[in-house]
């Protein structure tokens, strides 16, 4: 029994490593911290394994105990939580639906000033973009967080908008 | 690159498994000790209680001796019952559904709070019913003995519960408003 959980544990770890990673890095800039929240999201799915009844994808399951373990790993200090994204064209794209103003971000070399938009963002704002990022349909984001997807998109369309807005002021 | 480098390290956090395991296996002792304990005291209580119904012992003392088992027996149930609530934190639930849980859980006053009240009541009936020969001896009337034991026992109650009042306060209240908090920002109610 305990062998087996073991075993699964250590499939679920091999398989989404690269989402924890990514999760980690979203929301810690220091490269300590990132370590730490991922350990933190480790013990969190070891801790959960047993309550894993396969009712969600696995990745779905696992995105759940990042979001929520950086929810608490944050603690006090959530409201300074740091979503960190990266320059990557095709991330800029995802966040902003809006490849003009993309290229423009690159031109005029803005990238800081989205990051530091994106900071602006509530916790639970930076939570969605974080998902977004990761490339997540609305159903899953949906999923993870728990609200209807009418409202999860609702939300994201919102969050894309304040983001455009303050960018072209 | 950095991912890779991340990725690696997580792989390599599979190590952690030992420390899980030890973690698991010490809340594991902690909550068998704990009902180990109780379920030592409250048969022992009966026991005695039955014994001493054949024996000299005043029977208010021996009458005693059943309220404190009884207490014990349900005070081992409580905490069972909080112990396990506590040690089984899901978080592949929801991120909603995980605050509504963490909000709950960390209430000063919950719904199964009230089940205590049962086993305070049956240590001060315990109290008034063994301590009633001891306060005898004093030569003092026995609505008088019994106020005495209330005038000890409410105060330490009322002291304890401030007590746990203000670890609550200080210790579980930001979580609980956090995660308040953060729900209302996520339902946007």
């Amino acid at each position: 029994m305990s062998l087996n959980k073991e075993e699964q544990f250590k499939q679920i770890v091999a398989d989404n490593g690269d989402r924890i990673a990514r999760i980690c890095r979203y929301y810690n800039p220091n490269h300590e911290d990132q370590k730490d929240m991922c350990q933190e999201v480790l013990v969190n799915i070891w801790k959960s394994l047993d309550r894993f009844r396969g009712d969600s994808a696995i990745s779905t399951w696992v995105y759940r105990i990042a979001v929520n373990t950086s929810l608490n790993f944050t603690g006090k200090t959530f409201r300074n939580m740091k979503l960190m994204v990266d320059s990557d064209p095709q991330n800029l794209n995802v966040l902003l639906d809006d490849d003009e103003l993309e290229l423009k971000i690159k031109k005029e070399d803005r990238f800081e000033q989205l990051q530091e938009q994106l900071n602006l963002l509530s916790v639970i704002d930076k939570a969605l973009m974080s998902l977004v990022l990761e490339g997540l349909s609305m159903r899953e984001i949906a999923d993870v967080i728990g609200l209807t997807e009418p409202n999860v998109r609702v939300k994201i369309h919102r969050i894309k908008e304040q983001l455009k807005q303050n960018l072209n002021n | 690159m950095k991912t890779n480098n991340l990725n690696q390290q997580v792989l390599e956090l599979c190590g952690l498994i030992a420390g899980l395991k030890d973690e698991d296996t010490r809340n594991s002792k902690l909550t068998k000790r704990f009902q180990v304990i109780m379920l030592v005291f409250a048969p022992l209580y009966l026991t005695l209680f039955v014994v001493n119904i054949f024996s000299d012992l005043p029977w208010q003392q021996n009458l005693g001796m059943f309220f404190f088992a009884f207490s014990f027996l349900i005070f081992a149930l409580i905490f069972r019952k909080f112990n396990r609530e506590y040690s089984s934190v899901d978080y592949g639930i929801p991120t909603v559904e995980m605050l509504s849980e963490a909000v709950k859980r960390y209430q000063f006053w919950q719904r199964k709070t009230k089940f205590s009240i049962l086993p305070v009541v049956l240590v001060d009936l315990g109290l008034c019913f063994s301590s009633y020969n001891h306060l005898l001896t004093f030569g003092v009337d026995p609505l008088t003995r019994i106020l005495i034991i209330q005038a000890i026992y409410i105060p330490v109650m009322s002291i304890s519960i401030t007590i746990g009042y203000f670890i609550w306060r200080y210790r579980q209240k930001p979580i609980r408003d956090s995660a308040m908090a953060l729900l209302k920002e996520i339902t946007g109610s």
